[in-house]
């Protein structure tokens, strides 16, 4: 039986949230504003005619049924798998595996649909310059180019591609911006035509359309907001990043509104442009704008730029570019995730919930879902690809809306909502019928999508006979494991100490060890595990295993130097948010880290993550690089700035060994000042030491001031650093909180220095307001002095 | 999944406070039903107006519904928090 103190000491995994409000209505936006607009303007106009204004608002508010529920169930259940988890707790049996398989299905076909319109979007491209791709144009061309497209976003997401994430906000912005140019040409353009209401009511040449603004009635109507669901879809993202938004009870369900406010205007407007702007070329063989638009199919959105703005084809090109590319990367990641999720589940086969060692991607999931985009993209034409995608999400968002009802019936008595759907069942319902309805309409306009639809959902259910509710039963009998999580006592000084290599442990745990010295407390030891920014942090479940032997190691360590350390594991996509949140859940005092002394990012101080840290962890913060051997014998403090000077009796001095040996303060000063300058600051400094000691008693503590040694020397303070490091057996480098925020003040001259000191060396931020480590009064004495003193 | 499993996520409210929340939405219903009746007139108006004026109102219509559901719909999720969070400290 465990004992209290061993179950302490269990590792408990934890997740970070990262994801603001901003950031995550951002992804919805991402999610929606993309690929379907750009690639199925085009077709839809060929159905809705100039109603297509019409069919997006109804589009609308069909959306915001399901968004409701969306937001409802977001709030509640915030984790990732969004729609997929949620039939699976709401709906029995094989309908939590159908929402998988069709989850799966719906999301890779979207990416062979946003493959094709980067194909077609690229001859565009190529077009505007004369450009031929071997000879090939059209139809065989867009396929010979969705393949490549699809090959390399499988390559590059195998590898890991973290910067398309981190590169989301931008790729965002950017799409907004090209449409934004789209419709704001495009209104300049219709209101200095005072005709252009006649685009929206044309005259019919063909006794099989109507005159006016629905050719095609409502069915036409109805038919385009079939095809174009798929651009309204993009909510449902919002939801499967729910694990990882900040505060999703709030946020995921306002995220939902807000993404919904900013597009489906914005789709309105669009239409709105595609048809009132365009001025139809003396060459067309159609009769009126929305035809012409209609015959430009996929490319549609494009060629419309091309004819009312300058240099239209070509930048609008490059948003269809952009915005496939960008939605081929999310559908890739997000069908990888769906069936990486059910092979977790056993509900696919257990190669599809590998993870590959190095990567940490689902590889296998990965690449059967790379074919069958490729399956689709080869192998039917763009419309239908559409449609079909079109069929399955609504069908997925169908079974969503019958989970609402049960979820709320069975466990909402126990859930905590930030958002609960009005006039309760009927607005599901409405969602429901709304769906199937539009759904079972699309058979009009592509029986084929169907066909397809029918026989995808055909396989699953024999799949699920067959395979996945023999394994489901096997995996409801076997036993859960549970990790019990530390007790952390947050009214206690404690220190944590990140652990990542077990080599280099030892070296942070003396320091740590020699902080608890003079304030005793807890020792909390921190491993974090990464993931890729395109998995669920709950992936990185699965390695706890793993790093178990190096959090064991560096407790047995701590335990060694007669600490009792508190171990903690927890899952990030950046080592700094794991950080930052365990900080703010115990309280911790001090963070120690260790540093290799190398710098990736030249904006950084000392790295993206200690630097994150650093500013916004409310903890005092020590960064260690070398071999520290502690208590030290001579400790060489440069001071820069005045309140460097409290790492003297902070920091510095509890390091200090109890015999030999000494600190230096050493303040380099411009070469230019007077000797009558230089004297007046040494006898500021040393007035001021003299305070320090007198008020705090430092002679007691055996620590007296004629063991701090001050120096001013004159030169390049990087140069005069680091010679006089020479003779020291570690150097403390300070900041202030302004000086690592603005980075101004120590800045690159600390990587300078860092780089070129051989002696160990520790960097420090000590965090006024919570400090209980030293003498914090003295914080304030120190600003007070303006510049440093000689000895 | 199980009570159990949705334990685990950590998402459920503590055990002792289960029954107790009253699930009424937070959502201004006559707010609600006024924004619908206008998007609703906007979208009839849109297509009856066949490409002319009446379609253009009914566009404006529809945008103006669309922004004052949204407001509504932020400001319950505001007031549904609250509600939340003072239930949870037990107030």
């Amino acid at each position: 039986m465990a004992t209290e103190s061993s179950q302490a000491q269990q590792p408990h995994t934890d997740l970070s949230r990262d994801l603001s409000l901003f950031d995550i209505t951002m992804v919805g936006v991402a999610g929606m504003i993309g690929a379907g607009i750009f690639v199925l303007t085009g077709h839809a106009a060929g159905v809705a005619g100039p109603a297509l204004i019409l069919a997006f608002a109804l589009n609308g508010i069909v959306t915001v049924f399901t968004g409701m529920v969306y937001a409802e169930l977001g709030s509640a259940i915030p984790e990732a798998g969004g729609g997929y988890l949620w039939v699976k707790e709401g709906l029995p049996g094989s309908n939590a595996f159908l929402a998988g398989w069709m989850s799966w299905f719906a999301h890779a076909v979207a990416g062979s649909l946003y493959a094709l319109g980067f194909g077609a979007y690229l001859e565009l491209f190529l077009q505007q310059f004369g450009i031929s791709v071997f000879g090939l144009h059209g139809n065989v061309l867009h396929k010979v180019l969705a393949t490549l497209i699809i090959i390399t976003f499988v390559y590059i997401n195998y590898r890991g591609a973290t910067e398309m994430g981190k590169m989301g906000n931008i790729v965002t912005m950017a799409k907004l911006l090209v449409i934004g140019l789209f419709v704001a040409c495009g209104l300049a353009v219709i209101f200095k035509n005072p005709d252009f209401l006649a685009k929206f009511s044309p005259p019919s040449f063909d006794p099989g359309i109507r005159p006016g603004f629905a050719p095609y009635g409502i069915s036409g109507i109805i038919m385009a907001m079939g095809l174009t669901f798929i651009a309204f879809e993009g909510y449902e993202i919002i939801v499967q990043a729910g694990e990882e938004v900040k505060n999703p009870r709030r946020n995921i369900p306002k995220a939902v509104f807000l993404a919904l406010a900013i597009v489906v205007p914005l789709y309105m407007l669009v239409a709105f442009v595609s048809v009132g702007a365009v001025t139809l070329p003396p060459d067309s063989t159609q009769p009126t704008t929305w035809q012409w638009l209609a015959e430009q199919k996929e490319v549609g959105l494009g060629q419309a730029a091309g004819n009312f703005m300058p240099f239209g084809a070509i930048i609008m090109s490059l948003g269809g570019l952009l915005s496939t590319m960008s939605a081929l990367n999310a559908t890739t990641y997000s069908s990888t995730r769906v069936s990486f999720a059910m092979g977790r589940d056993h509900n696919l086969p257990d190669m599809f919930g590998l993870v590959h060692p190095r990567t940490r991607i689902p590889h296998i999931a990965l690449l059967l879902s790379g074919l069958l985009m490729i399956v689709m993209a080869v192998g039917a034409p763009i419309k239908h690809v559409a449609s079909a995608t079109d069929i399955m999400f609504l069908l997925l968002f169908l079974q969503v809306n019958v989970a609402v009802i049960t979820i709320r019936k069975r466990y909402g008595d126990k859930l905590s909502y930030g958002y609960l759907t009005p006039f309760f069942p009927y607005v599901p319902i409405l969602g429901i019928i709304t769906k199937f309805f539009i759904a079972v309409f699309m058979f009009n306009y592509s029986p084929l999508a169907w066909y397809v639809a029918i026989g995808w959902i055909g396989a699953g259910v024999l799949i699920y006979r067959l395979y996945g509710a023999k394994r489901q039963r096997e995996k409801e009998i076997t036993p859960v494991v549970i990790e019990e999580r530390a007790r952390i006592d947050r009214e206690r000084f404690s220190v944590l100490v990140a652990v990542g290599h077990p080599q280099r442990s030892g070296n942070l745990l003396t320091v740590a060890g020699s902080i608890l010295q003079v304030e005793p407390g807890d020792l909390m030891l921190l491993h974090v595990i990464t993931v890729p920014d395109q998995l669920p942090v709950s992936v990185g479940r699965d390695f706890v295993d793993e790093v178990r032997p190096t959090i064991d190691q560096a407790a047995r360590q701590a335990e060694g130097m007669g600490m009792s350390p508190t171990c903690l594991v927890r899952v990030g996509h950046r080592p700094a948010d794991a950080i930052i949140d365990t900080v703010e859940e115990t309280q911790a005092n001090f963070v120690v880290l260790g540093w290799q002394g190398r710098v990736s990012d030249p904006q950084t101080l000392i790295g993206t993550n200690i630097d994150r840290i650093v500013k916004e962890a409310h903890a005092n913060v020590v960064v260690v690089r070398g071999d520290v051997t502690l208590p030290a014998g001579r400790i060489l403090v440069p001071v820069q700035h005045p309140a460097h000077g409290h790492l003297v009796s902070q920091f510095a001095t509890p390091l200090l060994g109890p015999e030999e040996g000494y600190i230096e303060m050493l303040h380099v000063v411009d070469p230019q000042l007077s000797p009558h300058e230089r004297a007046q600051r040494a006898a500021t400094l040393r007035d001021a030491l003299r305070r320090l000691h007198d008020e705090e008693e430092m002679a007691a503590n055996e620590r007296p001031q004629r063991r701090v040694r001050i120096r001013i020397a004159a030169g390049d303070v990087v140069e005069e650093v680091v010679r006089r490091s020479e003779d020291f057996d570690l150097v403390i480098l300070g900041a202030s909180r302004e000086s690592w925020i603005r980075r101004t003040l120590w800045g690159n001259k600390t990587q300078r220095i860092a780089a070129r000191i051989q002696c160990p060396l520790m960097l420090v931020n000590l965090r006024a307001g919570r400090l209980k480590f030293g003498v914090s009064k003295f914080f304030q004495f120190f600003w007070d002095i303006h510049e440093g003193v000689e000895e | 999944m199980s009570i159990k499993d949705l334990k685990e996520m950590g998402i459920l409210l503590p055990e002792e406070k289960w029954g107790q929340f009253d699930l009424h939405t937070s959502v201004n219903k006559p707010q609600l039903v006024g924004a619908g009746i206008l998007a609703l007139i906007g979208s009839v108006l849109g297509y009856a107006g066949n490409g002319g004026t009446f379609t253009w109102i009914g566009v404006m219509l529809f945008f103006v519904s669309l922004g004052w559901f949204t407001v509504i719909s932020v400001k319950a999720i505001n007031k549904q928090n609250e509600e939340i969070e003072d239930f949870l400290r037990g107030k």
